[in-house]
């Protein structure tokens, strides 16, 4: 079956992550390379895997959110099965909530940054709204990626197992990664 | 205000929201009602950003792939066949050889259920196969796993490190000792439970000369501790940039040795560990404006006031400091309770006379520990997944090796010079 476009456009933090872990990567890599073979070193590379890792972590927020893997302490619905309905609800609510409440200040930072142009020492043509924006970008991505989990939950009656996999996060990745794999061969 | 701040957060994580949200939004909460909002919910905004910003803790994203990578490579099998070689034949061989392959893992993947998924897909069924039940075998590879963030490289102790400004490579060098207490009083245990069952040892297959070249096929894997951990403490990299080398490193073997990395492979591996360290470092955006907070609001000073009203005695208030953070790893994974019990309890265990450090090593310990205990024991589910026994059998089996752990911890508490011997002799500051 030829999978959509919508398809990739859904990985698109997954394509980030792999991206920027990249970048971090091979900008550090050469730095150590330069600094012990060729003895000499750049200013910019630590402070760019820095933005790097910035964006790493944003993106990672929503994609985490996507998987529902975000830590969280769920002792009362796993004790009393029956809350877990609200109780789900009501802590999808709040992280809605507090992803575009955090995502409209940093973005009112970033605004800021650019009215003032602010930029790296390290790395004078970068602006500096260029690490905060990923702030924007991932906790936006966080609010929207748990509305989408409450709408699924509702259509596709999927929320119990949702509170199944959010128990043992690290193990869900590891399934998650097995199916994908399986996904692929098939 | 410090009711508001503590109520409120309890309300969140009480409603399961994520430990991040629960921790920034009391904040949040507090800056609007006691601080008049505006800028200080600005800045609790941006600190979610600056404290990524950060070259420490880029170490994180970086050890997280090295064992992604690793565990891709098929080079669980020679690390396994390392710890069967050395120990195989004895009564329990198959059991010690795990404790043994645990070791090994730890020193190259910093997080725990990592070590469990790696390792026990190959082990149980090996460890059944030798007739071992399968819950024993289950909950032994679950609890040679909690050894993963003693010995270094640690996630856990990085954080720790990052919040307390202790150094990373001493706290990474006190985590050696406990880490080997760790490994043989589990192999006590083993032993005993082998002997009293009649789990028997594989009659060994050479002599001498036949470990040496088991040991000598699993070099490559062998050598990544030796390079990320002699590069450390040979001052020759920091410990972020030793991860950098030890992720090349593993790209190499993965790829060039052992064959057996394709590019999917390493996409994979990319997006689990970026995934896994954004999860910490989410929380430590939230924890550190928290942190911040408390100490502006004197809570770390208040709570050491009213302990030592209780007692003055530094072992008491330390075993229930320990005690403590036992029940809270029940519930609690590990980089929650380090981010949020780490800025309350130092001060006062400073003053208590003790070195962060051990305090450090003895916590992560503890943490650990939480790992294999019901109900949020994370490694227990991983390995449940593995040797599909009931949840009620492996806890059973999971009880005389987290007491094993206890003794560990008690002992690590009451010497200190289990931890602190290797930094103080490399003399690292502690």
């Amino acid at each position: 079956m030829k999978k959509s476009v919508f398809h990739y456009f859904d990985k698109w933090e997954e394509y980030l992550l792999a991206i920027f872990m990249t970048f971090m990567l091979i900008t550090l890599t050469a730095q150590v390379f330069c600094r012990y073979v060729l003895s000499f070193s750049f200013s910019w590379a630590e402070q760019a895997s820095r933005i790097g890792f910035v964006w790493l972590t944003m993106v990672g927020i929503s994609l985490a959110a996507k998987k529902g893997m975000h830590l969280k302490i769920d002792a009362l619905p796993q004790f009393f099965p029956k809350t877990a309905k609200y109780v789900n609800f009501i802590s999808n609510t709040i992280t809605i909530f507090f992803g575009f409440g955090m995502g409209f200040l940093i973005l009112k930072t970033v605004v800021m940054q650019f009215e003032l142009k602010q930029y790296f020492s390290s790395i004078p043509w970068l602006p500096t709204w260029s690490m905060y924006i990923a702030g924007v970008i991932g906790l936006f991505g966080l609010s929207v990626r748990t509305a989408q989990n409450i709408y699924s939950s509702f259509t596709e009656k999927r929320g119990h197992d949702h509170a199944e996999n959010i128990r043992n996060n690290e193990a869900v990745v590891n399934e998650d990664f097995k199916h994908e794999d399986k996904e692929v061969h098939c | 205000m410090i009711a508001t701040l503590l109520i409120s957060l309890l309300v969140g994580l009480a409603l399961s929201v994520p430990v991040a949200i629960a921790m920034a939004g009391a904040c949040a909460l507090v800056f609007l009602f006691f601080y008049g909002g505006g800028s200080m919910i600005q800045l609790l905004a941006q600190a979610m950003i600056t404290t990524a910003d950060s070259f420490p803790l880029m170490a994180i994203p970086f050890f997280m792939l090295v064992g992604t990578i690793m565990s891709r490579s098929g080079l669980a099998e020679e690390i396994i066949n390392v710890g069967d070689a050395l120990t195989g034949s004895r009564p329990g061989g198959l059991g010690t050889s795990t404790i043994v392959a645990c070791m090994i893992f730890a020193a190259i993947s910093g997080s725990g259920p990592a070590v469990v998924a790696a390792l026990g897909v190959i082990l149980v069924p090996a460890m059944v196969e030798r007739g071992y039940d399968s819950a024993y075998a289950g909950s032994l590879v679950a609890a040679g796993a909690t050894i993963g963030p003693v010995i270094p490289p640690s996630i856990p102790m990085i954080i720790f490190s990052v919040i307390a400004g202790t150094s990373v490579v001493s706290m990474f060098a006190a985590g050696i000792g406990p880490g080997i207490l760790m490994g043989l009083s589990l192999i006590l245990v083993n032993y005993i439970t082998s002997k009293k069952r009649g789990y028997v040892g594989k009659e060994r297959q050479g002599g001498a000369k036949w470990v040496f070249a088991r040991c000598w096929k699993a070099k490559w894997a062998l050598f990544l501790p030796i390079l990320i951990l002699g590069g450390i403490y040979g001052g020759i990299f920091t410990p972020t940039e030793a991860a950098v080398v030890g992720v090349v490193y593993a790209l190499f073997t993965g790829s060039v040795i052992y064959k057996q990395l394709t590019f999917k492979k390493v996409y994979d591996a990319m997006v689990e560990a970026g995934l896994l360290s954004c999860l910490s470092m989410f929380i430590l955006g939230g924890a550190t404006t928290f942190g911040r907070l408390m100490t502006m609001e004197r809570i770390p000073q208040t709570l050491a006031a009213a302990m030592l009203s209780i007692t003055s005695s530094p072992i008491i208030i330390m075993m229930l400091i320990m005690g403590f953070l036992l029940i809270t790893g029940m519930f609690i994974d590990t980089t929650s309770n380090v981010v949020l019990f780490t800025p309350l309890f130092l001060p006062m265990v400073i003053e208590l006379g003790y070195s962060p450090v051990l305090f450090g090593v003895v916590m992560t310990m503890n943490l650990c520990l939480g790992m294999i205990t019901p109900p949020v024991g994370v490694n227990l589910y991983v390995a449940q997944g593995i040797c599909k026994a009931p949840f009620e059998k492996m806890i059973k089996e999971a009880i005389p090796l987290a007491t094993a752990l206890l003794v560990a911890i008690i002992l690590t508490l009451a010497f200190p010079q289990i931890a602190l011997f290797i930094p103080k002799s490399l003399g690292m500051m502690i």
